[in-house]
């Protein structure tokens, strides 16, 4: 048995940090279509900024991952530095959706630097970053293994919204510091409303997935991959019935010009954002250190 | 005398005070994930010759590692009593679920072998240490 190394859990730090750099571009450059018209200039300028910033991260964060991959596989620092692991790591198929999401990561900060750039390419830009991560992985060895378009069309339908909902949170929260009363309610009421759809989709995804990635239920208590496929959901449970207090108890609290709604509102985002980080900390763990029942070509 | 709180800082504090609680929430799940014995990935290794522990006579000419699935390895460290022993290993192999390396001639010891290798169909990495003896 092996144990978990400094540069593994580098492998998933590194990988947790691309997921949220390029979901929260992907999904602030969504809620900045969605919401531009609610929204005052200074609040607009400064959530392009933080995208602009975000983008720049998990450009970053993607590259390091390459990096710490190498160092994981060789077992000390000397493998940050060899390129022959770095190429095989690149050519087994991380070198295919590094490159989408870097067009997607560019195709967003062109886009909000341009001035009266069409919105259409910061949506390009979005949905090829945050579905970048289907290039590679569990899912796309499971639909090229069986020839199969379902296993892919899941996957890219629970990454966009994932990013629709996750990117929201930090732009939500901005909005929740700098605007008056009713462009916050506006906002929030609006992003809820959408929300209700994406998140609904966003779950059913996930758990055709799960469906597809475990042969058995047992999995879930019995095998690694299936454990913290289950501490996902019960996170995710976590993030739900946020969610649903924000739309439902404060949301409509605000339109009444509460402010303790609106600090409660606040709060509640904080705990989002704690629990979502979580999220991706266990998918990173998901994708790194186990692998489903369905790919073990063993018997 | 305990130090006066200044109204805005406690404010401050309270505003914070869930960050702390999700801090530790995300604490306590990394260290569940260091707890955890991995598996790497779904891509097994089904044998090795010489095998995981096994006690041989002579100097094995070849190194093998067979797998459940075609991988690219990566990196094969043989060790010994702390030293490297010099493998001659492809910078970029072909994927395969045997995989033979040619060995120099060993002396008796007890030797330790480090693996890693790339499933090249999704790009999940796999690895292992095992030991052998020869007398």
């Amino acid at each position: 048995m092996m144990t978990l190394g400094i540069w593994d859990a580098a492998v998933v730090t590194a990988k947790a940090a691309t997921y949220a750099a390029t979901l929260a571009a992907s999904g602030g450059a969504f809620f900045l279509i969605y919401s531009h018209a609610l929204l005052d200039g200074i609040c607009a300028g400064r959530i392009r900024r933080l995208i602009r910033v975000l983008a720049f991260i998990a450009a970053l964060a993607g590259g390091a991952m390459i990096l710490v991959t190498g160092a994981s596989m060789s077992g000390d620092a000397g493998g940050l530095a060899d390129m022959g692991l770095a190429r095989m790591i690149l050519q087994a198929g991380e070198g295919r959706a590094s490159l989408v999401r870097l067009i997607g990561l560019i195709l967003i900060g062109a886009s909000l630097t341009v001035r009266r750039s069409p919105a259409a390419v910061a949506l390009l830009g979005s949905v090829a970053a945050a579905t970048s991560f289907a290039w590679v992985g569990h899912l796309h060895s499971l639909s090229v293994l069986r020839g199969a378009w379902l296993p892919a069309l899941a996957i890219v339908a629970h990454l966009l919204g994932v990013a629709f909902w996750l990117g929201a949170l930090v732009p939500l929260l901005m909005v929740a510091r700098d605007a008056d009363m009713a462009r916050i309610a506006a906002t929030a009421r609006r992003f809820g409303t959408a929300a209700l759809v994406v998140v609904g989709g966003l779950l059913a995804a996930g758990a055709g997935l799960l469906c597809l990635l475990l042969s058995n239920v047992s999995e879930l208590w019995t095998d690694d991959y299936g454990r913290l496929a289950l501490t996902k959901v019960l996170l995710v449970s976590c993030l739900l019935a946020l969610a649903a207090l924000n739309h439902l108890r404060l949301t409509p609290r605000l339109f009444a010009y509460d402010t303790g709604a609106l600090r409660a509102l606040k709060r509640s985002i904080l705990v989002e954002l704690a629990v979502a980080g979580c999220v991706l900390v266990v998918t990173a763990a998901m994708t790194t250190l186990a692998g489903p029942s369905a790919l073990d070509m063993s018997h | 005398m305990s130090k006066p709180t200044l109204p805005g800082r406690r404010a401050s504090a309270a505003r914070y005070a869930c960050v702390p609680r999700g801090m530790r929430a995300a604490l306590t799940l990394c260290a569940g994930l260091l707890a955890m014995s991995p598996a790497f990935g779904h891509a097994k290794l089904l044998e090795s010759s010489p095998a995981a522990g096994a006690e041989i006579t002579g100097s094995p000419p070849a190194l093998t590692l067979t797998f459940n699935e075609n991988v690219r390895l990566g990196v094969l460290k043989l060790t010994t009593a702390g030293h490297a022993v010099p493998l001659a290993i492809d910078s970029n192999p072909a994927s395969a679920r045997v995989i033979t390396i040619k060995l120099p001639p060993l002396t008796s010891g007890k030797y330790e072998v480090q693996w890693s290798a790339l499933t090249p169909s999704d790009g999940h990495v796999v690895k292992g240490t095992y030991s052998f003896v020869i007398r």
